[in-house]
């Protein structure tokens, strides 16, 4: 074997792009080893060795590596034209062209154009260079305004043309990637290359930076017109062998480590079983090493031998990777040592140094503001967090302040989206890079508090109370932030002796009043945290003393902001609390209803931040009044919200807040009382869980199902899979459906796919048209469907629901217009939306209990009584279903 | 004439040329698997791994005498501006339809066998729409495809006995195996269904407009990076 390149894919060269979601991780200078040992192999014929690209455009400094050995000097260099005049040349000759998804059969817009005027040789054999650009007075504004996403909508196959262009003159191309996640990394780590070296420094968010580019570059690949396969390497990079116990944290750490990162990622993305890295990292690790700490010296040029130990053995071990064959995840087909000994050794030469690399660019605060909002408001967290990430890492590399108003946009944004963990990092970020303002200190306290960090909250904000430019405003809201601080920590520990816990309720309680006696516009929210906390004191038998009565406060509240003159939206909440305080149930329900037909009931903030209060302050629970009410109305209220989520207190409908997250499009479209609709749609999501989209081998849906507990069989009902008999069969295709073995059952609430095992009962499609089916693995973080009995009297209008695959799209629960029309012994009639595609899906009755099995929709369904036929829908009743199977295992 | 091949593989090359070879890798796999299942050899044309172009009429004989085809899907499969694969599609479609009822059941996963090398959502989208609107024209329902995605493919090996997706590729060469013996029954029967190869020709691509229109919609032109 001579390399990748030889032996898939015929005679063409590879891409090989380095990635790293940061800087300063030894990405280039990995780079540059690799092109190094890769332009000493044994030449191929026909094709020139290495291209190394310097696609780093807002830092470019890969040429520098390569000084040393260039025989012309650094302003010549520096005029070398490269990547970015290149594309700007490639856009303006085909900018003329209709835009299209195929390249045009008429190629003489390339006539006569130079690629190798665009690279230059490096000085060491083999290895040519193309820099970023030629770096001239034009260069910043050239790599600032060229589209590129401009240029990929509208000759996407000039990406393809490039690719071809590359490895038709080189037999390996490495290309150094920018970092963060943006337009031309995009390009670098998913359109160009066969084998992406994702660099990554031990710590989080470089971690998850890169894992985030993986997956992306992997995802787009499997629907890229492209059917090069992109191999993926992970390399540690900086490594400090002194410390053990820190690189194995980094390393093996179940939340934090790499390795168990990329194993699951690896997983998930190649459907693996298993996925074991161990061998693998063991061998590939970049090490720190203090010599190449300064300046861009290359280690497999200035090291003679390459041991296990050294900075260039490791970049042969990585090399060594590069041109194996087997995926990283199975056992090497070739050893280290075989490829190290083709690796040619160089001579030594003297280390040196270079000036600092170019600085980055600012960030524009206000494209990173429309980014996030429009990322938030698609509710795409993962892209939210890419925005902020990316903007952290251009502050952090730039120093740059942003403009206090647009960071405090920035906060507020993220605050209203309830992502506080960003709020907090992007403070944090902004706090390194010297942030001093009041305004932005006290938001990033906030979302210090918000994320849970309160022990490093405090002492900043008792550090901003000496903050001499603080206005009288300023220290009440640093004072209440304080009070809601110590509030925190009293109720976090809540187990906790009272002697423990008292000194931060005494604390709260004198920041909050602190905070009212300042405060010239918002005493009252202030005044009724006092009331509040002290209400609370009194319901946990915790003595304070020194303060006023709560309930006269309350009242005293009550009054100044019942004047007609000044309701304004904030008062609202405060409102309510003084009526809970009063024990007046009524008043705090009046409350509610102005709060829900404010504003305010449009903020995720707003609701959930009441929400908190009144569960954890005020410990209402939703059976004792006023809880019942309130608490259904604003958990609906927030589930309807963009981003709400709730946190409900029993674990199994945790769920019903992370399937919001995950935007599944669940139907609320059923009306009714708003504590009922709430409690109704939790069971709804629980029953949703147990549905399984059935598809075929090629991936198009064919039907529903469900998991079905069957009294008086001794299999476990997490494996047991109801489906229609016309969907899936032991005869398959004979019988008009599809073989067991050619489908996969796909439970898309809990993200698990499994197959079935064998058909344990059926009946024919003119019968029961059911096939029971035992699945090979059981599912996870189910509950049985309770089945009823009975149904209601058909005359009554009662309404069922399915929860099915409509469209073959997601699933969906389609909860409207489910009337009921009628049933006698073997089914039930009723009429909805339901489209063909829910064959299978499980009918429920008003109370969510199971009734029947859907199986067909039919404009001219015979009527059940009487003649002629109507619009219907037709469910195979549950109970002869259950009989039936019954009968056939115990004769089996 | 009698059968002549088991399948018949109908594949557009993709816009990147060092693709090619991971192509003609996992044909060679098909291939070898196959053989251990049918009679009859697979018909794949080698010109088309190249970026090139073009289509040889004489192919439509060698289409109609196969059992079955097989779709090598890509994203640029359907293209418009290259149609030529989109012509096998419907032109199978057809021999399909005329086939399938003289068959005993009701091979309902019919005679085209759909395998995502690439992006199978959009595969499955491009050919309902393609075969519903073709289906509402002929008054036929919409079939139940069996197929396969070979999304994750990225070495042979993967496709030889004991390979990840070997077990895989069993089912499809069962499924090609089961049209190939039906095939072979009915023209001992004397009603062979392959006899008139001289009078069939792919369909032409006016014929085929109506129903491919509007499919490249689903194909984005959005960077990686603006992509949800």
């Amino acid at each position: 074997m001579n390399a990748a390149s030889k032996d898939h894919g015929g005679d063409h060269g590879e891409i090989i792009t380095f990635y790293s979601y940061k800087g300063g991780s030894g990405r280039s200078m990995a780079l540059a080893n690799i092109a190094c040992l890769l332009a000493g192999m044994e030449p191929s014929p026909g094709r020139k060795q290495v291209l190394a690209i310097d696609w780093d455009l807002e830092a470019p400094g890969l040429q520098r590596f390569f000084q040393p050995y260039l025989s012309r000097p650094e302003a010549e260099v520096d005029a070398q034209s490269g990547l970015i005049d290149f594309f700007i040349e490639l856009a303006e000759r085909t900018t003329a062209l209709p835009s299209s998804l195929d390249a045009p059969s008429d190629t003489s817009w390339a006539n006569g154009f130079d690629f190798q005027s665009y690279v230059m040789p490096t000085g060491i054999p083999g290895l040519d260079l193309m820099k970023a650009g030629r770096f001239g007075p034009d260069y910043t504004k050239n790599i600032t305004s060229f589209d590129w996403a401009g240029l990929y909508a509208r000759a996407p196959w000039l990406f393809s043309w490039f690719t071809n262009a590359l490895t038709d003159q080189y037999r390996f191309v490495l290309i150094d990637s920018r970092t963060g996640e943006t337009d031309t990394s995009s390009i670098c780590t998913s359109i160009l290359p066969e084998t992406l070296v994702a660099v990554l420094t031990p710590n989080a968010q470089a971690i998850q930076g890169v894992l985030r580019q993986v997956e992306r570059a992997v995802r787009f690949r499997r629907t890229a017109a492209d059917e090069r396969p992109i191999k993926i390497l992970p390399v540690p990079s900086r490594i400090e062998n002194a410390r053990t116990s820190l690189r194995d944290y980094w390393r093996f750490d179940s939340a934090v480590g790499y390795q168990p990162k990329f194993e699951q990622l690896f997983r998930d993305l190649f459907g693996l079983k298993s996925c074991d890295l161990t061998s693998y990292f063991a061998k590939i690790q970049i090490p720190q090493s203090p010599d190449y700490a300064y300046g861009e010296p290359i280690a497999v040029r200035e090291e003679a031998t390459h041991d296990r130990f050294s900075l260039s053995g490791s970049y042969v071990d990585l090399q060594a990777s590069l041109l194996d064959q087997s995926e990283i995840w199975e056992p090497s087909s070739e050893s280290a040592q075989q490829i190290a000994e083709r690796a040619i050794h160089f001579a030594k030469r003297e280390a040196f140094l270079a000036p600092a690399t170019p600085s980055g660019v600012l960030p524009d605060a206000r494209e990173v503001a429309s980014q996030l909002e429009t990322a938030l408001s698609a509710l795409d967290w993962r892209e939210a967090a890419a925005v902020c990430d990316a903007a952290i890492d251009r502050i952090l590399r730039t120093g740059a302040l942003l403009p206090v108003p647009a960071a405090e946009q920035i906060l507020s944004m993220l605050r209203r989206a309830r992502r506080f963990e960003l709020a907090r990092r992007l403070g944090d970020a902004l706090i390194q890079t010297g942030e001093s303002s009041n305004r932005i200190q006290r938001a990033y306290a906030r979302s210090l508090l918000e994320s849970g960090a309160i022990a490093a909250a405090i002492p900043l904000l008792e550090k901003l109370l000496e903050d001499p430019a603080s206005d009288v405003e300023a220290s009440a809201d640093t004072y209440g932030l304080l009070g809601s601080a110590y509030k925190r920590m009293y109720v976090s520990l809540s187990r906790a002796p009272v002697e423990r816990r008292r000194p931060y309720l005494i604390r709260s309680l004198d920041n909050y009043t602190k905070a009212r006696s300042l405060s010239t516009g918002g005493s009252e929210l202030f005044g009724i945290n006092v009331v509040a906390l002290l209400m609370r004191a009194e319901q946990d038998r915790v003595a304070v003393s020194g303060f006023e009565d709560p309930r006269s406060l309350a009242a005293a509240i009550l009054d100044s902001i019942s004047t007609p003159s000044r309701k304004m939206t904030w008062e609202y909440p405060i409102g309510m609390q003084a009526a809970i305080a009063l024990g007046d149930p009524a008043e705090a329900a009046r409350w509610l209803t102005l709060f829900l037909g404010s504003d305010a009931a449009g903020n995720p903030d707003a609701v959930g931040s009441l929400l908190d209060q009144l569960v954890n302050i005020w410990c209402l629970s939703e059976t004792v009044a006023p809880g019942d009410v309130l608490l259904p109305a604003l958990r609906a209220q927030l589930l309807k919200l963009p981003g709400g989520s709730v946190n409900f207190s029993e674990s199994e409908v945790t769920s019903v807040s992370a399937i919001h997250e995950n935007a599944v499009d669940l139907e609320l479209l059923a009306q009714g009382s708003l504590p009922d609709t709430l409690a109704w749609f939790q069971t709804g999501t629980l029953r949703a869980r147990n549905v399984a989209r059935i598809e075929n081998t090629a991936g198009f849906t064919i039907g529903t199902g469900f998991l079905l507990s069957v009294p008086g069989l001794s299999i476990d009902p997490n494996r047991l899979l109801l489906t229609a008999g016309h969907v899936v069969s032991a005869e398959g295709e004979a019988a008009g459906s599809s073989d067991p073995g050619y489908v996969t059952v796909n439970f898309t609430l809990l993200k698990w796919k499994t197959r079935p095992l064998r058909v344990i009962a059926s009946s024919p499609v003119d019968q029961l048209d059911y096939t029971l089916l035992e699945l090979e693995d059981s599912a996870k973080g189910v509950q049985p469907y309770p089945v009823s009995a009975g149904l209601p009297p058909a005359e009554s209008g009662a309404h069922v629901y399915l929860a099915g695959h409509l469209g073959g799209g997601e699933l969906k629960l389609g909860l409207n217009d489910n009337r009921l029309l009628g049933y006698n012994d073997r089914v039930v009639h009723y009429r909805s939306a339901t489209g063909p595609g829910s064959s299978g899906s499980p009918v429920f009755n008003e109370r969510w209990k199971l009734i029947a099995m859907h199986h067909a929709s039919r404009a001219d369904m015979p009527r059940l009584f009487g003649t002629g036929s109507y619009a219907a829908n037709e469910g195979i009743r549950l109970k002869p279903i259950l009989a039936s199977i019954l009968a056939q295992v115990s004769s089996q | 004439m009698p059968i002549q091949f088991s399948c018949f593989i109908s594949y557009r090359h993709s816009s990147v040329k060092s693709g090619a070879g991971y192509v003609q890798d996992f044909v060679d796999g098909f291939e070898e698997e196959l053989a251990r299942w049918v009679n009859y050899p697979i018909s794949f044309d080698q010109r088309r791994l190249q970026v090139a172009d073009f289509i040889d009429e004489s192919l439509s004989a060698k289409m109609y005498g196969s059992a079955a085809m097989v779709v090598l899907y890509t994203p640029n499969y359907f293209s418009t501006a290259k149609p030529f694969c989109s012509r096998e599609y419907f032109g199978m479609l057809e021999l399909e339809r005329q086939r399938v009822q003289n068959l005993p059941g009701t091979y309902q996963h019919g005679l085209i066998i759909p395998i995502a090398l690439r992006d199978q959502a959009t595969m499955v989208k491009q050919i309902l729409s393609a075969e519903q609107q073709w289906g509402a024209a002929k008054q036929l329902p919409v079939r139940n495809r069996l197929g396969l995605s070979f999304e994750q493919f990225s070495k042979k090996k993967q496709l030889q006995p004991g390979g990840i997706l070997n077990t895989q590729l069993q089912t499809i060469c069962q499924v090609i195996r089961d049209r190939e013996n039906a095939f072979e029954a009915l023209v001992q029967a004397g009603r062979d269904p392959f006899i008139e190869s001289n009078k069939w020709t792919l369909p032409a691509e006016q014929d085929i407009r109506p129903w491919v229109n509007g499919l490249l919609g689903f194909v984005t032109t959005q960077l990686p990076s603006k992509a949800a």
